[in-house]
């Protein structure tokens, strides 16, 4: 009995032992790798918090910079006197800046993080909230390779699901335009270009509010408390600092859809017609809804419901298709006898 | 201007009027595409009289989709295609028995000894390829020719993507896919075809679960074992007349038990394994239709039963010489199956089970059905009762109260009847099924993972009933 136990245990000690120390991808070159690497994060964060500080136009010191950065305070200043001696910043006066080269590298970071969000939203099933801590991972990891490779099976996407821009070339930066939403007088209708995903507390209050890039929203009034806006037929009431995520453009006349609706909105016995698909909606989902017939002009109407509220059939051009509900908010309707 | 300035000149500005484009100009092309289509079918696709057919399939499915009748239908055919499946199986499995154990084997056997055969040799091919090959046939075809073609019209009819779209939403709740409902339904007659018809499941992830878990359905080698030791064992602890209610209860509850690991197995795998994989879900529910009767029949034959049932006697053939070596060569005066029991004891025991079971199903990889034979056989071999069995590496079966008589004698107790329940619903698939998997996911990790990951659940929950029962 003790000695099968022992021969059970011995096995499995040894099969542990070989995990642990396995090349390539056992846990303590894993273990090894990071810490070979950490110099590098630490060198890259702070050329991205400059970079952001650049785009913020303002110039941090030295002390404001460490203490925007979650590493020990000794272990970032070492790396910023290393970074100095290698052109990457110049410090001036305890004020520190990127040097051209510095800025290249940190655009190039950018685009990695982006580029990697990107690939995330279209050809994985990680969920938006996941998106940027798994691209804060990867920026560091990518080679010049990997971002070539993956530009070019995204097909050179100009901007990441979030509606930032790809750096590209030496450090190009397609122009993007829009402001924050409650700089628009109310009334204004306009169209989300940018959804902040930065801090992740606020980030957290858009995903709950289900805002989708890319959607029509009408500016109905803004207080020093609340902004209301609508957005396809729904009504949004945000904080400001909430509210200060959303980056739109606005509509000229000609561009505006009236009566926007989700299809998730529709009711038993209404009838409605396809308007398009959310930008919200990515990938595989996205071809698979075009796929079925959900194309502008498409006329809708609910046939039956599951006895459990969800998926619903619709009819779609004599074909009844089941969709659940997180698919059928992405789908964007205009409902019958609401024209214009 | 020379000509390698013009061509940068021409690939700076498309670069430039590429920005211009925007991001969702593929999105636009693909439906303007689709838009075209769907006004020129308009403009020149007439149909008629199809109102009233759509009409009456509204109004089924009005009923079959109802939060009143939606369940109580589905449950009601369920009940009815398991139990047109379990009684009528008996009647051509005995036939089958009688026909392949009855009169065929004991005419091998007198062949081989009229043709001078040693005695190793038609006990090599006889006892061991032919019975586990024979066996494996007569309990294995009757129910799936029975439960595929009814499965099957019910497909053709349309009425199972009714099911998956009634039952989505529970498994959408742990990350897979309504039409799981059906693949772990066909689970139930048999796991390798289960894992076959996931192909019905679209999106990646969801069909990567669905074949994973499928070996949690009971399949149709297993309840016979279920049903066996519930009668035996549970029955036995209630007055006479609760026998059956009590074993039937026990079985359904085994059954449940699995579902309910396979909903964990599923919540597992798509938060933490699969997390990332790409998912999508669509589900048409195709207009109803007659069901074609004999093509449904004569393909369900083909495709499913015989397919399977072919993969089965591929892998039964050397497990049956297998078993039969095992019990047949000695060394040091006991069997090899004798010394591996020996050695397989402790550990069996410590999960309330014993070296008997393990080694039967170490050696009843290829099929579930031979597991109870293969331990009756080991049983009387450890117990060296040459009263009861047919001889080293000759599986048997007999009346319940002949197994009764040797399992007690083999030292079983309520324990490790239930633990033996419990574990033949949890553990590896049979080999058909592993191979199966192989085959539809391509993927040696994944075949591992649906190997390996049912058998640790199985030892320990094994364990814990015992740690539980012994306290």
């Amino acid at each position: 009995m003790t000695l099968i136990f022992n021969i059970i245990f011995g096995i499995i000690a040894i099969i542990l032992l070989i995990l642990f120390f396995k090349p390539q991808d056992g846990w303590w070159y894993r273990l090894k790798e990071t810490k070979v690497s950490r110099d590098r994060i630490i060198l890259e964060d702070i050329l991205k918090t400059l970079y952001q500080s650049q785009l913020e136009k303002i110039t941090p010191n030295i002390k404001s910079l460490v203490k925007k950065l979650p590493f020990r305070e000794q272990q970032t200043l070492k790396i910023l006197s290393e970074m100095e001696k290698k052109d990457l910043v110049q410090v001036l006066e305890n004020k520190v800046r990127l040097s051209p080269k510095g800025e290249t590298y940190a655009l190039r970071i950018v685009r990695a993080h982006r580029l990697w969000e990107q690939f995330l939203a279209e050809k994985t099933g990680y969920d938006k909230k996941d998106w940027h801590k798994l691209a804060e991972k990867a920026e560091h990891r990518l080679t010049d390779e990997h971002l070539e490779e993956l530009s070019k099976e995204l097909r050179r996407p100009l901007f990441d699901p979030h509606g930032d821009p790809i750096p590209y070339g030496e450090g190009e930066m397609p122009e993007i335009s829009g402001k924050v939403l409650a700089s628009f007088p109310e009334g204004t209708i306009g169209r989300i270009v940018h959804i902040q995903d930065e801090p992740e507390s606020i980030y957290q209050q858009i995903l709950a509010e289900n805002i989708h890039i890319g959607s029509q929203v009408k500016i109905l009034k803004i207080t020093p408390e609340m902004v209301r806006f609508s957005s396809e037929g729904r009504l949004h009431d945000l904080q400001p600092i909430v509210a200060d995520a959303l980056t739109i453009i606005p509509l000229e006349k000609e561009e505006i859809t009236e009566n926007i609706s989700r299809l998730s909105q529709l009711k038993k016995k209404e009838k409605a017609v396809v308007k398009g698909i959310s930008r919200e909606c990515r990938g595989e989902n996205r071809r698979r809804l075009l796929d079925l017939g959900f194309v502008n002009g498409t006329e809708i109407k609910i046939s039956n419901i599951s006895p459990l509220g969800d998926p619903i059939a619709y009819q779609v051009r004599e074909t009844l298709i089941a969709l659940r509900e997180d698919q059928a908010q992405y789908i964007l309707i205009q409902k019958e006898g609401n024209d214009e | 201007m020379s000509k390698q300035t013009n061509i940068d000149n021409i690939l700076n500005k498309a670069d430039k009027l590429r920005w211009e484009l925007g991001d969702n100009y593929h999105d636009y092309l693909t439906e303007s595409i689709y838009t075209d289509a769907a006004a020129i079918t308009r403009k020149t696709v007439q149909q008629k009289g199809k109102e009233s057919v759509f009409n009456f399939e509204q109004k089924l499915d009005q009923i079959v989709t109802s939060k009143k009748w939606g369940f109580p239908i589905m449950l009601l055919i369920l009940a009815v295609v398991l139990w047109i499946t379990i009684i009528g199986a008996n009647y051509p499995s005995q036939m089958l028995s009688d026909l392949l154990m009855g009169w065929l084997y004991p005419l091998l056997k007198d062949g081989a000894n009229a043709l001078n055969f040693p005695w190793w040799l038609s006990g090599f091919l006889v006892d061991g390829v032919y019975l586990a090959v024979a066996w494996v046939i007569a309990v294995m075809l009757p129910p799936m020719a029975i439960f595929f073609p009814l499965f099957t019209l019910l497909e053709d009819f349309g009425y199972l993507p009714r099911v998956a779209f009634n039952l989505d939403k529970i498994f959408q709740k742990t990350g897979a896919h309504g039409k799981q409902a059906l693949t772990m339904t066909m689970g139930f007659g048999c796991n390798a075809a289960g894992v076959v018809a996931t192909r019905i499941i679209d999106s990646p992830r969801e069909r990567l679960i669905a074949i994973i878990t499928n070996n949690f359905s009971l399949c149709n080698g297993r309840w016979p074992t279920q049903i066996l030791l519930a009668t035996i064992f549970l029955g036995a602890v209630v007055p006479n007349e609760f026998t059956s209610f009590v074993a039937t209860g026990s079985v359904i509850l085994i059954a449940l038990i699995g579902i309910a690991f396979m909903f964990g197995t599923n919540w597992f795998l798509s938060r933490v394994m699969l997390k990332g994989e790409v998912s999508s879900f669509t589900l048409e529910l195709p207009p109803y239709r007659p069901p074609q009767f004999w093509k449904t029949l004569y393909t369900s034959l083909i495709d499913r039963t015989l397919i399977v049932l072919w993969r089965a006697v591929m892998f039964a053939a050397p497990a049956g010489a297998a078993i039969w070596l095992i019990s047949n060569i000695n060394v040091g005066g006991e069997s090899l199956a004798f010394w591996t029991i020996d050695w397989l004891d402790p550990f069996g025991v410590a999960i309330g089970l014993n070296g008997v079971i393990l080694l039967a199903y170490i050696l009843a990889i290829p099929a579930n059905e031979i597991v109870i034979p293969t331990i009756l056989m080991l049983t009387v071999l450890v117990t060296k009762d040459l009263n009861m069995g047919e001889g080293a590496g000759v599986m048997f079966e007999g009346s319940e109260a002949q197994i009764s008589t040797i399992l007690e004698a083999g030292g079983w107790t309520l324990l490790t009847a239930v633990n033996l329940m419990l574990f033949s619903l949890l553990h590896n698939p049979c080999s058909t099924t592993i191979y199966t998997i192989y085959k539809e996911t391509n993927s040696v990790k994944w075949t591992t993972v649906a190997a390996i990951l049912p058998i640790i659940m199985g030892i320990v929950v094994c364990f814990l009933v015992a740690f539980f029962w012994r306290l």
